[in-house]
Parts: C-alpha cells; structure tokens; sequence
C-alpha cells in the first residue's frame, strides 16, 4: 500500500512559474510519420473502484486518475510531470505569497457555460467548508487562513482567493510557496460548477448531470464495474485530444488484473502481482513500462520505544541492512536504494546519505556490532524486536528479508506482527508499535513533503520522532525566497533528522505498469506517476 | 493377486463376522468397524491420511532446512538437487518441502483444534437446549437462528481482525464459527434420548441434571458426533485456506497449506510447482477426510442401525 | 398453511433485529475506522468528518438514527463509496449474485443428486469412488485454484470466452457459475449419497425389494422422496451462500456481486454497507429458510402446519 499520491512536477521552480507560458497546445503529440488507428477508444485498469467523483472527496490514485481525466486546474501537468497552463494561461508571483492567475477567455464547461475565476473561488471555498469535511485538505493548508478555515476558526470568505475580475485569479499563501503551480495541478484544486451543483446537491457526480471542464466528461458509472469517460467538445484544447472514450475498469485483484489485460480487455495496467514482474519482462518486454515515482518505502522506528530510544540501535539496525540485495534480489522490479529521506528527483532538497553506505558489509556490520554492544546489547544478551507490517505479499516479503538480516548480521530475534490494514494503521498512528513498514510518496513535488515525517508533532510522523533543530531549519527554510538557499537549508535539515535515525529507508518505489504497444504517448518519465489520457492515442494496429 | 487379495479379504470379514455373531454378538461399534472396512476407499484413505500425519510431524526434524531459513542464492529454484531443495524454493530461498510439511502441521491443527472448539461448544449447546426444552431451548435456538443469519465471512473477517495475531484465538474463532450444525444436531438427538427409560431412572434416583447431561445423554451421542466433527475437519481446512487468499491466514513465517497455495496460485505459470506441491498436499488430505467421513457416516450413523 | 406463513414472517423480525444489534456492536468493536488511511487525517479534519456522519454522537444515538432511517427504508450513505447510498450500491450488485448464484444452484441441484444416487447405488464399489472423486473436487482444491486455472484455460490458453468488464451475459456467467456448480455439487452430492444409502437400508425399501420391485421403480417412487430431504433442509443455507458469499469467485472474476462488497465493506469499515448486506442476508436466511420449510411440508406428508 502506498501513501495516497498526487500530483505535481520535477521542476517546479518560480522561474517556470514566473515564466507563465502562453496557451500552446501541447495535448497529445503524435510523432511524425504515427498513424493513428481509426478508433481511439482506451481501456484502462484503476485498480479500484474511485472513493468518489466530487473533487472535494477525492484522495485516492483511481480517483485522481479519473478526476484528472474530467477536470482541469488552473495549471496542469503532462505525463513527464512538466508543468503547463491549464485553464490558467499566465501567471505572476507579484509578491513572495501573492499569486495572480490569467484564466484563458476560450475556457468552458462541459456544458458549453463559460468558465470563470468565480468558478474557482465557489469551489475551493465549498471544499474548505468544514461541513463539506474533505479529507485531504492538505492544499488547502497553504493558502492564507486555510488551515483556520478548514477547523472552522474562520469563515470561507477569509481563504486566500480572491476573483479580481472574470479571467483574473488572486491567490494568497501562508508562507512563500514556491511549488503552489505545483499544488494547483490537482483535481482537488479545480473548479466546480455553481449551477449543477445547488441543482443536483449530492448527486452532482452521476452521469448526465456531472459537468465537468477537462478533456473528458462523463458517460456512464456503473459501481465496481465500469467507469467511463468521453471526449468533451467543449474543452479548449478539443481539437488535440485524440482518445474519444475511455473506460476505467476498477478490478481490484492483481492476478486478475494480469489475466484481463494479457485477455486484451484491458490496455494499460498499473500494477503486477508480487513476483510476475521478471516473468513479465521476459514474456513481453516492450510492454513493460515501469515508471520511478517520488515515493519513499521505509520503516518506521519508534522514538519512544524504551529499547528504540536509543539512536545507537537505531543506527545499528539501518546500517546492516543490504539495500542492493533487497532491491536487485527480493525487490527486482528496478527499485533504487535508499539512504535518505527524499529520494533522487524530489524538488526543494537535495538526497543525503550516510558515511557508512560505501563501506563493505564486514566492515557495516562491525560497526553495528559495536554499537549494539555500547548500548548493552551483545551475544549475551540479545535484542528482541516485533516488527508491524499489513498483510501483503511485498511488505512480508521484504519484512522477511530485513529480518533476517539483523538475525544472521547481528543476532537480534524479531517477531513478525501482521495485521489486518485498518488495524495496523490504527496501531502505526497511536505509536503502539517498535519497528512499522512504512511508505510515502509526495503529494506535490517539494521536499516539504517528505520533511512532514520527522517533524515533530506532524500528523505524518509516526516515528513520534522531534528535534527542535530540525523543525528550525524547516521552519527557516520555508520562509525563505531565494529558491538555493531554501535548499540548502531543507537539505541540512533532512541531513540533521536522518543523523538521528528515525526511519530506515529502504528503496524508491517503482510503479511496474504494462501497457500495449499500440498506445502511444505513454512515458517513463513520470514522477508524479498520473498519466492523463488527453495526452495518449493510439496507434493503428 | 490383487483379485486374490480382495477374495482373502472378503473371506477373513465374513469369518470375523460370523464369529463375532457366534461368541459375543454384535456390539454396536464392532458392527460399525466392519461396515467401515467394507468402505475401501474411506480405509485407504485413513491409511494416506496417517501416513501424512507422520509424515509433517516427523519431516521437518529429519530435513536439512529451517522452515524460515532465507537464501538469497537459492530463490525460486525448481525442484533440483542442488543444495537439497529436492521440491525448489519460494521468492525468498525458502525450502519448499520443509515449508509444506510445517503448513501441514498447522493446516492439520487448525482443522482438529477448530473442529474441537466446534464439537465442544455445539455439543454443550445442543444437549443443553435440547435437555431443558421450553424456554431456554426457544431462546438458545433463537441465538443458533441469529448466528445463521449472519454472514459467515464477515464474522471471520471479523474476528480475525480481533484474533489475527494469535494463531490459537484463530484456531478458536475457526471452530466458533463452525458449532451451529452441531448444536442442531446435537439438539434433535437429545430430544429423542431424553424420553429414554435410562435418563428417566437418573431422574428418578436423583441424579443432577448436569450429569444426566454429561454423563448419560453426551456419550450416546457419540456416533453422530464422531461422524459430523469428521466433515468438519475438511470445512475447517478449507476455510483456513480462503481466509488466506483475503489474506488473513497465519502469521509469517509461520505457514500453512492454504497461505502456500494462495502464494503459488499467484504465481503458477512462472513457478508451477509452488502451486502443485502444497496443492497436492491440500486436496489429497481433503479428499482422504472427505472419503474418511463418508465411510464414518455410513457406519456410524445412527438411523442406520 | 398461510397463517403459519405469517406467524414465521413476524417471529423472524425480533431475529433480523438481534443480528443487526450484534453486526452494529461487532464494528463499533472492531479496530480501525472507515478514516483511517495511509495518510493520517489530522485531528481538526477527523471532527469534521465525524461530525457529518454523526460518528461524534453517543452510540446510541447512532444506533437509533440507523434504525429510524431503516423504517423510511434507506440504508444511509456508504462511507467508502461516498457519491452512492448503500440501497443503490445493493441494488446495483444484487441482480448479478442472484443471477450467478441462482443458475448455479440450479445446476449445482441437478448434478449434486444425479451423483449422489449413482455414488449411492453403486455403493463401495469403483464406480462409487470415481463418482464421489469428480463430486468432491469442489471441496477438495480451493475454489481460488479452480477459479484462475478456468481462466488460464478457457480465456488465455485457448481464447474461447472473454475475459474483461463484468457483463451479465452468457459468455461472462459461464465460468464463475461453473466453479460455484463445482463447489455446491461437492456438498450436495455428498449429502444425496448419504441419505439414499440410509433410506435404501430402511425397512419399507428392504420390503418393496423383497416384493421383487425393479430398481428403478424403487428409487423413483419410493426412496428419492425421502432421501430428498436432508438436501431440502440444505438448500436454504447454500443458496445464501452462494447468492451472498460468494466472495472467492467474484474477485477471481471481477464480478461486482454482494459478496465483494460484503468483504470491502469490512475491510473499508463501512459500517453502513456491512449492515445494510447483513440485513439483506438476515432476510434471504429467513425467506429461504421458510421456504425450505414449506417444501419440506409438501415433499413430507407427515408434516403439517
């Protein structure tokens, strides 16, 4: 299970941001010389059935996928993650925390209203809303008052968004944001229309009453069974988007999810079974199109565990786990090591690592060995551990290995605790745990969010880990304009809380996709992992 | 021969039969062992399931590997000699043979453990209902009515998400959920044994209830439960075995028949014999309880007689 | 006969009520809630939620908004399927589980006893066992075996039926209802044998044989009746089950039926769709139960209501 993902880019710097850009079409690229097939139609597999079509609930991949589909931000990201104007056409940093926004005067929904600045202000405040209680309101966070606006402190009005005029957007942030293009690539951040929305009341997400402003609209929504899109002549860039329907299929079990696809009902699939990957590859290698994320796999070690306390074990238990063997041997979908807390690609920090990570294994474990026996453990006296992880056949498998790496290096005995999902999550969030299988990838590509898991008191911080010192150079860092030195100091800041071990990471996720050779416009190159159907098509075969 | 054999058989029954007849008459239960040992597939189908039995308790001890011994040298290996790996490794180096016999060994408890917790209570319950009749038999029934109506992979689910760190509370939530067919039967028994001219002259030299029940109805419902504990042994296996493909079966490294098969069907095209060899273990063990419990049935039962 | 049909419908409404108390106890009981995810949900957000699903109300109160808004008939609104009400999330998934489950039944019925009367003319000879092994493979391998080993052969192997989004049509129910043909053959096969060897050993059936009757006549008119019997009492369960429960076969074939949505539901603690489900079978248990009952009074001229 990974961390509930969204959107955003590898490099969303001010400079692009300032740049702006003008309305280039930049939908779906068709190489020279591609002939398109005649019937562009997509089925795609999701993985699971969406929590829902209301951008203000929306929180999980499936449903990010779709909504992304069906509606379209102010900026908006292609399938490398690159940041490009959305409804938006330009915009301006005016200040370190304003922000103005030019919407293009061609934007429309769905229904052919004209879209407009007001648009944005109704949505986001209505998701603000403490009544409308959105789960991830995480964006909302950065706008100016929105964390007092979503406890219900303040009324919506005092959110940071302001219609200046029809095409004209005013954004305020708490804090210099340099990522907010980055933030505003969300489904959650798009706009909702008024009219069909106080008509429909809840319902306003059902087929032929959802109105939608991006490249798709709704057709048809049959619960766990079929979800389906269709071209939106009304979009603004229409004339670009090739694919004119798309089906999300939301079959959840992943050997099913193999067999559908190889049936050829399925044309792209986000995820393989534990262990089918190799198989996969040999069978069918140029349908292989495993895509490196910004997520982090790690464990979480408890700070305030009496036997964890102590950051010599802390160390001791990083420090002999073989990263290269976990990835090439146990892992083998092309996952890189991990020693740091952001991983490579991440925006706003650079990746650290530990002195020791070059050192031969002996020469790891011997160190490790003395730490063990500095803080009273030894051959004498063993370290016992329980180890926490949810049922499923990665995070046994990878548990299993790790375990029995502190058995054979160290001679530490640990025991395996798997629990039911719901239960483990409820075990890992109250602390009631030594050591917990852990993962998280970015919800928008700043360093920012990786830095959410050590600072104290974060509700993302498991480990329960807290260094004054670290929470103060983030603190510093994200007030601070000057985008080097920002990353400077995020980046000594990750080194700080990484010296104190509060997490063993262990690899960066990959996200092992298949898709058939006849869909183009897929890519590798995507971060931010959400690949947006107005920008495939698909080729004549 | 084999036709010889069958004939020598055939012959030493009706001699053990008639001389049963002429010395000691026919005791119920031998009368049961000679209808059971006409059933030759429930007979060697007890003999299989004895050698498997001895087989996952004895195994492990004289194999080279550790059930839980990783190798990252040795993964997936196809059955080979190398290394001794003689039915190949799992994803982590693991021998697969050791690993087969130790599932056996908690699929064989789970079944046992939890058909006992499921003979226990649905006997207690039944006899108990089915004693007291009136009142407390309406509601204890009602509550067997309220269990039937729910749904039975939700309770699972359930407790197993209460039990899942513990494999006995497994084994007991397992039977707990398994009693309600027993307790009816158990119940519909008693009924009829309770207007017996025995129980009635307990009652009349004061015996207290709790004996009669436990002492004088509970061992003459044996048969019956002897044969339906047998047809839940299988059941109970069986729904250890899908507990584990909704991936709540037995805590790792620790494994079991099911948690086997459920991995290899994953991955039964690239590593067949993940899949066939506990497979194989699985479905002939249920098989031979099956066939075991049919024979039990057709000489046991009581109707029969 | 009417009137004990009425009786039977207002005394199974206290049973429906108890089940959903214990299923409404049980989740509140259960670890977890329908907002814990990956990501933490901070304090002030947890408020909100809970607060616009009255989860911030004392238990009771909750308990009693649920029962209010079941007397107006609505299920209340899913958790984990935000945009759909539990009584459209049913309705969507019901009409295919009926379908599935009820053609299998019926298939399931017709070869379970065509079996169980070869197995039990035949009785311990070859025929018997080979009859007893194809019956009991359904009980015997894990359906979650069977169910991708038909796929592999039927939709990859040799590409004769489709394999892709859920359609309610032929070539899509074909699979799935022959797996869960498979495993209800497997019980009731075992059941038929079972009791056409009790009633062929009963006295009437020894007397019509000594009366030189042919076999066929006998086991037509006078022994398939009675023996008909334990599989009636058997139907009703099994039905549920299948209709119900069949989660195994709809995640093998992606089958949007009320038995995933049972299983996601727990998983997902989606409090309203789990009692909603459970309601849906409390009722279908005690429907099917009272029917079975009526074709037992029909099948059994001794019973009389």
């Amino acid at each position: 299970m990974k961390q509930v993902k969204s959107l955003s880019v590898l490099a969303a710097s001010v400079a692009l941001a300032l740049a702006g850009a003008s309305g280039v079409a930049t939908a779906a690229k068709v190489p020279a010389g591609v002939q398109l097939d005649a019937k562009q139609e997509l089925i795609r597999n999701n993985g699971s059935e969406v929590e829902s079509l209301d951008i203000s609930q929306v929180e999980s991949y499936p449903a990010i996928s779709v909504t992304s589909d069906l509606y379209e931000g102010l900026t908006r990201r292609d399938n490398n993650s690159k940041i490009l104007p959305g409804v938006a056409e330009s915009w301006k940093q005016t200040s370190p925390t304003t922000w103005v926004f030019h919407l293009r005067k061609d934007a429309k929904w769905s229904n052919g209203d004209a879209l407009t600045a007001q648009d944005f202000v109704f949505s986001w405040q209505r998701t603000a809303d403490p009544k409308t209680a959105t789960k991830y309101g995480i964006f909302f966070e950065f706008l100016k008052n929105g964390k007092d606006v979503l406890a219900g402190k303040k009324p919506v009005s005092a959110l940071g968004v302001k219609a200046v005029d029809a095409h004209t957007l005013e954004v305020t942030t708490d804090v210099p944001t340099a990522f907010l293009p980055d933030l505003l690539t969300n489904p959650q951040m798009a706009p909702l229309h008024k009219a069909s929305y106080e008509k429909f009341g809840k319902d306003y997400t059902k087929p032929g009453k959802l109105v939608s402003n991006g490249a798709y609209t709704l057709s048809d929504w049959v619960v766990n069974n079929r979800l389906v899109l269709v071209k939106n002549a009304n979009y603004w860039d229409a004339k670009d988007t090739k694919i004119t329907k798309v089906t999300y299929l939301p079959v959840e079990d992943e050997a099913t999810e193999l067999k559908i696809y190889r049936a050829g009902e399925a044309d792209t699939i986000d995820r393989l079974p534990a262990g089918t990957f190799q198989q996969m590859k040999a069978q069918l290698p140029k349908e292989m199109k495993p895509n490196k994320i910004l997520g982090l796999y790690y464990y979480g070690l408890n700070c305030n565990d009496p036997v964890l306390k102590d950051k010599r074990v802390r160390q001791a238990l990083s420090m002999v786990i073989d990263r290269d063997v976990l990835v090439n041997k146990v892992m083998g979908n092309g996952e890189a090591q991990a020693y740091s807390l952001i991983v490579a690609g991440t925006a706003g920090a650079s990746v650290t690592g530990y002195d020791w990570q070059k050192l031969p294994m002996a020469k790891r474990v011997e160190e490790a060995k003395k730490l063990l026996a500095a803080a009273g453990y030894g051959p004498n006296k063993p370290l016992h551990l329980k180890f926490s992880y949810n049922t499923s056949e990665v995070h046994k498998k990878v548990g299993l290995f790790v375990i029995s790496e502190w058995k054979t290096k160290l001679g530490i005995v640990t025991g395996m605790e798997n629990q039911e999902f719901k239960v483990f999550l409820k075990t890992r969030h109250d602390g009631n745990y030594q050591v917990a299988r852990n993962g998280w990838s970015v919800d928008y590509n700043d360093a920012n969010s990786f830095l959410d898991l050590v600072r104290c008191g974060s509700d993302q911080n498991d480990s329960k880990y807290c260094n004054k010192a670290v929470d103060a150079e983030i603190a510093k860092g994200n007030l601070t304009v000057d985008a080097a030195k920002r990353k400077a100091l995020l980046t000594s800041a990750t080194k700080l809380a990484m010296e104190d071990y509060p997490i063993i990471p262990l690899f960066q996720y990959v996200q092992p996709r298949m898709t058939k050779t006849w869909v183009g416009g897929w890519t590798t190159t995507n971060p931010m992992d959400i690949y947006k159907t107005q920008e495939l098509y698909i080729v004549k075969h | 021969m084999l036709f010889q054999k069958a004939k020598r058989q055939a012959l030493a029954e009706s001699l053990s039969a008639t001389t049963d007849a002429v010395i000691e008459g026919r005791s119920p239960w031998a009368d049961a062992r000679r209808r059971f040992l006409k059933n030759k597939a429930a007979v060697a189908s007890l003999i299989v399931l004895l050698v498997i039995g001895i087989l996952i308790v004895a195994g492990p001890w004289v194999l080279p590997h550790a059930f839980d011994d990783t190798d990252m040298d040795a993964m997936n290996f196809a059955p080979t000699l190398q290394g001794f790996h003689l039915f190949g490794t799992d994803d982590l180096g693991r021998d697969l043979l050791v690993r087969t016999l130790i599932g056996g060994r908690i699929s064989f408890m789970v079944g046992i453990l939890g058909t006992v917790v499921s003979v226990v209570i649905g006997v207690s319950w039944g006899a108990v209902a089915g004693f007291f009749g009136g009142r407390i038999d309406a509601l204890m029934m009602r509550f067997v009515d309220v269990m039937y109506a729910l749904p039975f992979m939700l309770f699972a689910i359930l407790l197993m998400t209460f039990f899942g760190r513990n494999l006995v509370l497994m084994f007991v939530a397992l039977g707990a959920i398994s009693w309600l067919d027993m307790a009816r039967i158990v119940r519909g028994q008693t009924l009829s044994l309770k207007s017996k001219e025995f129980v009635e002259a307990a009652h009349a030299i004061g015996v207290p209830r709790r004996h009669i029940i436990f002492r004088h109805i509970v061992p003459n419902l044996l048969g019956i439960v002897v044969v339906y504990a047998t047809v839940t042994i299988p059941n109970v296996i069986l729904t250890e075995s899908v507990l584990s493909f909704l991936g709540m079966g037995v805590q790792e490294p620790m494994t079991s028949w099911g948690v086997l098969v459920d991995e290899g069907q994953s991955k039964m095209e690239a590593m067949p014999w993940l899949l066939l060899i506990p497979g194989f273990m699985l479905s002939l063990t249920l098989y031979c309880a099956n066939y075991v419990g049919d024979g039990l049935r057709d000489a046991l039962d009581p109707k029969d007689r | 006969m009417l009137s004990y049909i009425f009786r039977r419908l207002c005394g199974a409404v206290p049973t429906i009520l108890v089940v959903v108390t214990v299923c409404f106890t049980m989740l509140q009981l259960t670890p977890g809630g329908p907002f814990d995810s990956e990501r933490k949900v901070s304090p002030e957000v947890l408020a909100n939620l809970q607060a616009k699903y009255h989860l911030n109300e004392p238990i009771y109160k909750q308990y009693g908004y649920y029962l209010n808004n079941l007397l107006h008939g609505d299920l209340g609104a899913s958790f984990r399927y935000a945009d759909w009400s539990v009584n459209s999330l049913v309705g969507n998934a019901l009409p295919i589980s009926l379908t599935i489950g009820c053609t299998s039944m019926v298939l399931a019925l017709f070869f379970g006893v065509l079996l169980g009367i070869v197995a039990a003319l035949k009785q311990n000879s070859l025929v018997d066992y080979f009859v007893m092994f194809l019956s009991n493979f359904g009980s015997a391998v894990p359906s979650f075996v069977i169910g991708p080993v038909l796929v592999l052969v039927f939709c990859l192997w040799t590409p004769l039926l489709p394999f892709g989004e859920f359609r309610l049509t032929p070539a899509y129910i074909l699979l799935p209802v022959a797996l869960l043909t498979l495993i209800n053959v497997s019980t009731l096969g075992r059941v038929m044998r079972g009791s056409l060897i009790e009633v062929l050993n009963s006295n009437y059936i020894r007397t019509a044989r000594a009366k030189g009757l042919p076999l066929r006549t006998i086991v037509l008119r006078h022994a398939l009746k009675p023996a008909l019997l334990p599989i009636v009492t058997l139907l009703g369960p099994l039905a549920v089950a299948t209709i119900a429960q069949a989660v195994v076969t709809e995640s093998v074939f992606a089958i949007p039926g009320i038995g995933r949505l049972l299983v996601n539901g727990a998983i997902n603690r989606d409090y309203t769709l789990v009692l909603g489900l459970v309601l849906l079978v409390a009722i279908a248990t005690v429907l099917f139960n009272l029917i079975v009952d009526v074709v037992y009074a029909l099948l059994d001229p001794r019973i009389r209501y």
